[in-house]
């Protein structure tokens, strides 16, 4: 496919960079030149120097027979001209990013007028996620999958774990909960575990199964269960508002600490439930004035990776059971693990993923469409859900009979209103919705799995 | 330097360039005139060095910039050395330093030959001969991207260390694709001449060495008169309209064929200055020589001569070393300027004469106006100070260079006309010089040290000096993590 990408920020080169490498064509328009020469000379990708929303620079990007262009540029407005313009010309989908609350309420209205396909929040997204996260306990990561009804969540394994030690074979018929073990991270070497694999201290592990399957299994490892009622933001910025919105109906208490006086005054104003605390959230005298030591949940969001990392770290050192970092840079993930941060959360992979996912359901040929893209263990691995269409190849014979590659797993199968934890005898039907775990290779439909095309 | 990385490229390229000798194998086995295991030889040698390099595994880490420029002008030394090979095996450039002198001649598409009889040449080292101007003309890299499926990130720097003009660029988002596409206009177009030759008289074998000599604005014939042996007046027009067209940017006949845009074709303002260039040339010279050859005759050899020239292909028809002094003079000045940016032609190229006039325009209007804001523009598009200040570097490393080889050659003791213009039409890539180095001279009266210089020369030239200036730099070769 023809993509054109304008905005070569965050978003749009890790997009271009996944996207590239998956055999697409694709443009990168950006006014910035010092951009654009950095993408020029990593990426196998044409450049076009100009303001994307002009007609003369998207025809030159070759707008008027791309397959898709990607508006993400950090302006909103921006990028629905540019989006609106693209489409005029001839462009066969558009993407676009709007990320500022006060767009929230119309982006119905917006979308349908713009004649948008798909509309991006990263801001939304990382909220969204986070809230996810704080309401399941002790998983440093969830996704959820087929609307909701199946979720992998992540958690490092603990020196005091039961599932230490033991090789799965004999440690699955043990647990009380119907789970799978769907991949595993050890010292950055990303894999999928079988029955002969042990865990040690340290590893980080995703699981899968039904969302009431991960309080039960943290209850089984002994961990705290009990539910966060407290929760400690710094930063007042577009994820706080959104993340503030969307904890509102869980009855959490909400502490916001924001340096701007302007900005600390307007969230007062629109979060009555909220306590908005004007001040310096990386100071510990004020963190600790505010009960930081109370809190069941710690969330850094300044705009400051640093500053985000150094509170996160304060907290972790004081105890708080869940602390939860943004980190806008991605390249340090690894050293950022080692400190004991594990919840990370990266906004731009999370739009740079759904847009991904958009992509390849796209470009998707047998119809067996991609409906859910998770890029997880730092990007390592993918966690993909497919709806089973009747020219795949997977159905009508049990799991243990079909060819499956290496590096990949049949997670999960969600058929009608039940999940299936899949086994060696499970037949796959038409209609289910499966989730696949991938690691070291691109799956852009249900039949690459299978050893041998065609 | 991650010299693995270097050497396996190397590896790839000296394997294609195994595969490319097949043509002349054919050739030469068609004629039988004994070159046939030389050729044979070659290839196994090539092909062997080829493997044996691939088989290296570098360090999985993306080109630098360094490496990339680095490596296009080693791999550029390494394929002039290797192509030599068949000259020397065959015995019919029986010196090492000659053959390596016309197989860099060759490559860097220069056209300077020191063979003074070259129709006694077997044909499979005459099409050999013309064959590397086609393979240098667009690049041997360029190729080995149109070929080899995928040679990773950063190899973005291959390509603009071996493509000339001051901005190269890609014309499709994928570097594999753009190299396609100028493969393919270019080998349709010389397809197209070849044919177009062949239908105005030559003989096929002639109409191909021509073709390619063109093509890649080389200009070795397979006769001592070059073009003007056959007395065909209308090849010579094609021959003359074609070295025109090889010297313009191929990004214009990709707007043209491709994206079917004429009308950004036609505002290209290099393109512009490179026919009024040519015209004018043309006219002045035509009226000088007048006298000596009568008003057609004259239009015809002065068209074929600037046209010939400023692509820096280097074809004769005439002896132009007895025309008036303005016409030479105009011909030593169009020498140095070549070609526009981006074709196979060589020199200082029209774009980078028509950045330095409005650099120049610019300092005139700031004495006027001290306080005048007044970006460099071109084709509608700003360019930034530092594009405008690379022209300016290179141009100085340009006479710097010449002046320098014209030194070294002076170590021979031959007339300055002579020196100078061998060492300014080596480093243009032109092929004909003037004086002993005329149309009908050649350049086998030159020592060793001047031959390897001349053949030095030309690789800086064709490669626009700076990734083998690079070489000479000790940071370069120094390991790093």
């Amino acid at each position: 496919m023809r993509i054109i990408i304008v905005g070569d920020g965050k978003v749009g080169y890790t997009l271009a960079e996944q996207l590239s490498k998956e055999k697409h064509d694709v443009v990168i328009v950006d006014k910035n030149e010092a951009a654009l020469a950095r993408a020029d000379a990593a990426l196998d990708v044409l450049c076009v120097h100009g303001n994307g929303a002009s007609i003369p620079t998207l025809r030159e990007a070759g707008a008027g027979h791309c397959d898709l262009l990607i508006a993400a540029t950090t302006n909103d407005e921006m990028n629905m001209i540019c989006c609106l313009l693209g489409r005029r010309l001839g462009a066969k989908h558009t993407v676009a990013r709007i990320r500022d609350p006060e767009y929230e309420q119309e982006l119905a209205v917006l979308k349908a007028e713009l004649d948008l396909n798909l509309v991006i929040n990263p801001e939304r997204a990382a909220a969204e996620e986070i809230a996810r996260l704080l309401r399941v306990q002790d998983a440093n990561t969830v996704e959820s999958f087929a609307h909701g009804r199946v979720e992998i969540l992540s958690f490092r394994v603990q020196p005091d774990d039961p599932v230490v030690g033991k090789p799965l074979a004999q440690l699955t018929p043990r647990i009380p909960v119907d789970v799978l073990f769907c991949a595993m991270e050890r010292a950055g070497v990303v894999s999928i575990p079988d029955g002969a694999t042990s865990f040690l201290p340290g590893d980080t592990v995703y699981i899968v199964g039904p969302p009431a399957m991960g309080n039960a299994f943290f209850r089984y490892l002994g961990r705290s269960t009990e539910k966060v009622r407290s929760v400690i933001i710094i930063g007042g910025g577009r994820i706080t508002r959104y993340l503030t919105r969307l904890l509102d109906p869980y009855g959490m208490s909400v502490k916001i600490i924001e340096l701007n006086p302007a900005v600390a005054d307007a969230l007062g104003g629109e979060f009555s439930d909220a306590l908005v605390i004007r001040g310096d959230g990386t100071e510990q005298d004020l963190l600790l004035n505010e009960g930081l030591e109370q809190a069941d949940a710690f969330v850094a969001l300044t705009d400051r990776d640093e500053e985000n990392l150094m509170a996160a770290l304060f907290a972790h050192q004081r105890r708080v059971p869940r602390v939860i970092t943004k980190i806008n840079r991605m390249n340090y993930s690894d050293i950022i693990h080692t400190m004991g941060i594990d919840c990370v959360i990266t906004p731009k992979m999370i739009a740079a993923n759904s847009i991904e996912r958009y992509v390849r359901a796209l470009s998707n040929s047998e119809g067996s469409a991609m409906e859910t893209l998770y890029r997880i263990l730092g990007g390592k691995a993918e966690a993909m859900e497919f709806g089973v269409s009747p020219l795949s190849r997977l159905h009508g014979q049990p799991l243990r009979a079909l060819p499956l590659k290496k590096g990949v797993l049949i997670a999960a199968l969600a058929r009608g209103d039940r999940i299936l934890i899949p086994r060696g005898d499970t037949v796959i039907q038409p209609g289910d919705h499966v989730i696949v775990i991938a690691c070291g290779l691109t799956v852009m439909d249900l039949n690459d799995l299978l050893e041998g095309k065609g | 330097m991650n010299y693995k990385l270097i050497m396996r490229l190397l590896g790839a390229v000296l394997w294609y360039e195994g595969l490319m000798m097949l043509p002349s194998l054919g050739v030469a086995l068609y004629y039988g005139e004994g070159d046939a295991t030389a050729f044979a030889l070659s290839i196994g040698i090539l092909l062997a060095a080829g493997r044996a390099l691939r088989r290296l595994t570098p360090r999985n880490r993306p080109m630098q910039p360094r490496e990339g420029f680095a490596a296009v002008a080693i791999i550029w030394l390494f394929i002039s050395a290797f192509g030599a090979l068949p000259f020397v095996l065959s015995g019919a450039i029986p010196n090492c330093v000659d053959a390596l002198f016309e197989c860099a001649s060759g490559f860097t598409t220069t056209g300077s030959t020191l063979v003074a009889n070259v129709e006694a040449l077997p044909h499979g080292i005459l099409f050999w001969r013309s064959f590397t101007h086609l393979l240098g003309g667009m690049g041997v890299l360029v190729l080995a991207m149109a070929l080899m499926p995928t040679m990773g990130a950063g190899t973005v720097y291959l390509l603009k260390a071996e493509s000339p003009g001051p901005t190269p660029g890609k014309l499709l988002p994928k570097l594999g694709a753009t190299a396609k596409v100028l493969y393919l206009i270019y080998i349709l177009m010389t397809v197209l001449l070849t044919v177009l030759l062949r239908l105005a008289g030559m003989p096929l074998f002639d109409a191909a060495i021509h073709a390619m000599g063109t093509a890649g604005t080389g200009g070795f014939s397979n006769r001592n008169l070059s073009v003007g042996a056959y007395a065909n007046p209308m090849a010579e027009w094609i021959i003359a309209a074609f070295m025109l067209l090889f010297g313009i940017n191929f990004t214009l006949y990709f707007y043209l064929f491709v994206q079917r845009d004429i009308r950004r074709a036609a505002k290209n303002e290099e393109f512009g200055l490179y026919l009024v260039v040519i015209g004018l040339a043309t006219g002045i010279i035509a009226l000088l020589v007048w006298g000596q050859h009568g008003p057609v005759t004259s239009l015809r050899h002065a068209f074929f001569q600037v046209t010939s020239i400023i692509s820096t292909s280097g074809f004769t028809t005439v002896n132009f070393d007895l025309w008036p002094e303005l016409a030479r003079c105009l011909l030593l000045c169009l020498m140095a300027l070549g070609a526009c940016a981006g074709s196979t032609g060589g020199g200082l190229k029209v774009v980078r004469l028509l950045l330095l006039g409005k650099g120049m325009f610019r300092a005139t209007g700031r004495i006027i106006h001290p306080r005048m804001v007044r970006p460099v523009k071109m084709d509608g598009k700003t360019l930034s100070d530092e594009v405008v200040h690379t022209v300016l570097v290179f141009t100085v490393g340009f006479i710097g260079l010449v002046v320098l080889g014209t030194l070294i050659l002076a170590l021979d003791d031959f007339d300055f006309l002579t020196t100078f213009s061998a060492a300014l039409t080596a480093m243009g890539n032109v092929g004909p010089g003037l004086g002993l180095v005329g149309p009908m001279g050649n350049f086998a009266a030159f020592s060793p040290l001047s031959k390897l210089t001349l053949a030095l020369l030309m690789i800086i030239g064709r490669l626009e000096i700076f990734p083998v200036l690079l070489l000479f730099s000790r940071e370069t070769w120094r390991k790093t993590a």
